[in-house]
């Protein structure tokens, strides 16, 4: 009796459990995201491998591995129409990405970013809901910011000095190819972006890749959460004008070391 | 490189010296043994059948063995079995074979030139528990007597699921989890695409890994060749070595049969449409088949068993198609009484088309476009020995040796990288019993890889090993294991290490239906070639070597207990625990550069239970698993990535005369953390598959539903799972 009892309760169980279990069909097709239009400016690069559409629910993106990707774009053409599928969210960044024949992807190879008005420090937003997708999202890529395979770089240490703010979450360190100007903020198409660095530390190293060029600046910017980039979020800087002049990186292998910045908070 | 060179470089490192050198070793143990043991002894014979004590049918394959020494022998076709040369004495016998009750004769009497008659008559048992495992101690061991939990499939199981490769049938063994072909035992592997595997695979108890990748072939052995399989859960690395970490699949072949015997296999299916009509990407009609013919005899004295196996497949999805063959030999040859000596050749040629990732969640069955015509072409051949000696009654001499080659040739649209790795092998052990209480098992292997690639460069490794394991029954049913392994390894950029595994195993058989056991083990894995030495860019990614990376170890402890409830009833339960030390992972960082490194000290602790209960005659059969996990990277404080926390299996078979049927029910909880693209949608696993099948004369037919509910999900990041697909296959034997 009690054998069979123990029977009846497994099976029941069983039956149970796989009959509780509410089947559905797991992962379907994406409904929402976004649509419009990307215009080309310059010449195809030859060795174009793909040019596509990205969005990150992030600024500035983690890596590579936050961006939702897009399928790749028609090649040669001046204009096209895209559409980009994603999970319902808020993006704080839209972007045309270009890769090179042969070589991976990098988050420095934007050639193209959404801006909500003009261009900007700070790209625009666009709020997905679900089963909606949001047209108008039209991106100007300019492959004059398609460069060829560098491993060139500049690196050096940041140095902090007072209390760090509390709200702190992210760090990063710029290369702007413009000036710095009071007046006229770079866009972000002028800009050449790290990868997140930790925040709290007394000193951190960085390497910041950037192809051969001139750098008028680099700014040190610390943000809180999903903070857009603006004046107040810079809190170190060196280049020109007046904290030393250009910093050059002569070719695509140069690395320009001891580019060392001090970071005064509360000033 | 030419062969020549290969051969040249193999010389370089004086392996066959070395080689030769332990051979020698091995045959002046061998006569010495022979000398001092059997000076002065006088021997009689057991001789008898044994048959089915409802059906008074003989049982062919059951296992005799003489308790307490070494000696033993299987029963032929017509039930019978013969032990020569056993000493003069007084023993017990015992007879098992699955699917039965195991008989115990006492005080059997052997005397000086007699033969000694026995017969058993076996009574059925309802539910089929394999009572003889040889992976847990590296011996023949009931199931019971092993402290570390062992799942063992059954080869009605591998039949029943009619699957074509063993990675598709253990997904349902309670505590194996599979990230795309990469498995998991307890949680102790992520996804590290093909680089390096946590669990040992063996083929008859020889390692099989290729020298480059480290990963398990699984196309290697097609299961229709599979008796069983036996699964060790937790670290094996105090008889196993290296990548014995999280566990060990030992693969057991099937043996020749004693009658001329030809099966034919065919199998045939089609893929349905996606669930969803916008994922369709060909109009065309998506379908696999497979065929294998097997012959198996005596010839001279030697068991046989050939067979040859052509599949292919369109592939559910773009670029998912494949051909492949394979071809397999296994030969057994007994020159005495006391030795046995068996070979055993695998070879595979595949060739077929490849893809990392979906195109987009969108279009998950389509290929990216510029992957659209990528392809791979591989060529495996493993080919292995086992020599095994009973030197007496006490005391026995094993000698494995083996060889696996692995070649493959990207044809990317990006990537035309190539790799050939080959692997040799041989282990030398003794099993020696000290009265009906004490055994000790001992030995050494001696390892050598060779790589040469594109991707890895060109690299070998030799290691080192010598292990030792004792084996002790203590008064009140208690059975104490003690064992340790030591192993060396050299790499050729100036990489030496060192690992001491020792383990800990108590099993108490508190009662005839009561088992407790306790074990605790340390585990160890040195990185592969291709973790440490990889150098690609890939589909925009690109993964850079890491010179610095060490071997990853691990500490493993569990409890369990075995519980028969009457004899419809079987309940097994484990609560284990597992440190991690050093854990490689790969890491991607901002760029989407990856590297392995030792990045991680981690915890896995959980739960694992299994279910199997027989009713109405033994027509209705079920059996329920359930695995939790609580897997924690203790470095970031979160969980770890690629390990689900629950996973449920469940499987009811019916059978009645001819008919048979059944269903099997797979759920796996969503991965809460992966690290390619975690932003992607998640979601559990929920695989129903159905099957039926009817024999009549010497045709079996069966018909398979797989993903019954065309299920949508994936095991790692942008790689849709087979959709729903229908199978028909037809066996024959003649």
């Amino acid at each position: 009796m009690k054998i069979q009892t123990v029977r009846a309760v497994t099976v029941v169980g069983a039956l149970l459990i796989l009959f509780s279990c509410e089947i559905d069909q797991g992962l379907a097709p994406l409904r929402n995201g976004i649509r419009g239009t990307i215009s080309f400016k310059g010449k195809w690069p030859e060795n174009t491998d793909q040019v596509l559409v990205v969005a990150s629910t992030d600024f500035p993106p983690q890596g590579i591995s936050q961006l939702e990707i897009g399928e790749p774009l028609p090649f040669g053409v001046d204009s096209c129409e895209y559409t980009l599928y994603l999970p319902p969210g808020l993006y704080r960044a839209i972007a045309v990405i270009w890769k090179e024949k042969g070589y991976q992807w990098n988050v420095n190879n934007i050639i193209g970013v959404y801006f909500a008005g003009s261009d900007s420090l700070t790209p625009g937003q666009v709020n997905v809901p679900e089963d909606v997708l949001v047209s108008g999202i039209n991106i100007v890529a300019n492959f004059k910011r398609a460069r060829s395979h560098f491993e060139s770089s500049i690196s050096g240490t940041l140095y902090f000095h007072g209390q760090w703010p509390k709200e702190a979450e992210s760090l990063f360190v710029v290369a702007s190819l413009v000036p710095f100007s009071f007046t006229k903020f770079p866009t972000l198409l002028d800009l050449y972006i790290s990868g997140s660095l930790p925040v709290g530390l007394d000193s951190v190293n960085y390497e910041i890749s950037v192809p051969p060029d001139t750098y008028r600046f680099l700014a040190v910017v610390v943000l809180e959460h999903n903070e857009p980039i603006g004046l107040s979020n810079i809190k170190g800087i060196r280049g020109e004008p007046f904290w030393g002049g250009p910093i050059v990186v002569p070719d695509n292998t140069a690395k320009v070391k001891n580019v060392d910045i001090d970071i005064y908070f509360g000033q | 490189m030419t062969k020549m060179e290969v051969i040249m470089t193999f010389f370089k490192r004086q392996i066959v010296m070395r080689l030769t050198i332990l051979l020698f070793a091995f045959l002046a143990l061998v006569v010495l043994c022979q000398w001092t043991f059997a000076s002065g002894k006088m021997y009689g014979s057991i001789t008898g059948t044994v048959v089915s004590a409802q059906t008074g049918k003989p049982i062919p394959g059951a296992n005799i063995i003489v308790v307490g020494t070494l000696l033993g022998a299987a029963s032929d076709l017509g039930g019978k079995f013969i032990i020569l040369r056993v000493p003069v004495g007084i023993y017990s016998v015992k007879a098992t074979a699955i699917g039965f009750e195991s008989q115990t004769k006492a005080d059997v009497v052997v005397q000086a030139g007699e033969t000694t008659e026995l017969h058993f008559s076996l009574k059925e048992t309802v539910i089929e528990t394999p009572t003889l495992i040889v992976t847990a101690s590296k011996r023949h061991q009931d199931i019971l007597d092993s402290p570390i939990s062992v799942g063992v499939v059954s080869s009605s199981q591998i039949r029943e699921k009619n699957e074509i490769y063993l990675d598709e049938i253990l997904q349902y063994a309670p505590g194996v989890n599979f990230m795309a072909s990469q498995v998991s035992i307890r949680g102790s592997s992520g996804y590290s695409h093909g680089a390096g595997t946590r669990v040992l695979f063996l083929i008859d108890g020889v390692p099989v890994l290729p020298g480059d990748s480290g990963d398990i072939k699984w196309d290697l052995v097609p299961a229709t060749q599979i008796e069983r399989v036996e699964i060790v859960k937790g670290a094996g690395s105090a008889l196993y070595g290296s990548n014995a970490l999280g566990g060990v699949i030992n693969i057991i072949t099937k043996e020749p049969s004693l009658r001329p015997i030809t099966n034919v296999r065919f199998s045939a299916g089609v893929f349905d449409r996606p669930a969803h009509p916008e994922w369709r990407w060909t109009n065309r009609i998506l379908h696999f088949s497979d065929m294998d013919v097997t012959h198996s005899r005596t010839v001279g004295g030697i068991d046989l068993v050939l067979s040859v196996g052509r599949r292919q497949s369109t592939g559910y999805r773009q670029n998912g198609n494949y051909c492949r063959w394979n071809a397999m030999g296994k030969a057994t040859y007994r020159p005495s009484g006391q030795s046995r000596l068996m070979v055993n050749a695998n070879w595979s040629h595949d060739k077929r088309g490849n893809s990392f990732m979906w195109q987009s969640q969108n279009h998950p069955l389509k290929a990216p476009k510029e992957a659209a015509d990528d392809q791979i072409k591989s060529y495996k051949f493993n080919f292995s020995s086992v020599y095994r000696h009973a030197v007496s009654e006490f005391f026995g001499l094993k000698v494995r040796s083996s060889y696996f080659r692995n070649r493959w040739e990207n044809f990317f649209h990006d990537n035309n990288d190539y790799s050939q790795a080959q692997r040799f092998g041989v282990e030398l052990q003794g099993d020696l019993v000290l009265g009906k209480c004490h055994s000790i098992t001992f030995g050494s292997e001696e390892v050598f890889n060779y790589v040469n690639s594109s991707m890895f460069d060109k690299h070998d490794a030799y290691g080192l090993s010598f292990y030792v394991q004792d084996e002790i029954k203590l008064p009140a049913n208690l059975l104490l294991t003690l064992g340790v392994r030591y192993d060396i390894s050299h790499v050729d950029v100036g990489i030496d290490e060192s690992q001491l595994s020792p383990k800990m195993g108590l099993v108490w058989h508190a009662t005839s239906t009561t088992t407790l056991r306790a074990s605790s083990g340390r585990g160890f894995r040195a990185p592969s070639v291709a973790e440490r030495f990889t150098n690609v860019v890939v589909s925009g990614l690109r993964v850079i070597p890491n010179l610095k990376l060490t071997a990853e170890t691990a500490w493993s402890h569990e409890v369990g207990i075995h519980q028969f409830l009457g004899k419809f009833l079987v309940f097994d339960l484990a609560i284990f625990y597992s440190d991690y030390w050093d854990l490689i992972e790969p890491q991607p960082d901002a760029s989407g550069t990856v590297q392995f490194i030792n990045v991680t000290r981690a915890r896995i602790r959980g739960m694992e239970s299994s279910t199997q209960v027989s009713f109405w005659k033994q027509h209705l059969a079920l059996s329920l698993a359930y695995t939790w996990l609580d897997p924690k990277d203790l470095s970031l404080g979160q969980v770890l990535a690629y390990r689900a926390r629950n996973q449920f299996t469940g499987s009811f078979t019916f059978s009645y005369g001819v008919f048979q049927g059944g269903m099997d029910y797979r759920y796996v909880s969503r991965l809460e953390r992966v690290k390619v693209y975690p932003r992607d949608e998640r979601v559990p696993q929920k695989v129903l598959d159905v099957r039926v099948g009817f024999k009549f004369g010497k045709f079996h037919l069966a018909a398979n539903i797989d993903n019954v509910f065309n299920y949508n999900y994936t095991q790692v990041e942008r790689t849709l799972m087979p959709i729903r697909h229908y199978t028909l296959t037809l066996t024959a034997d003649f």
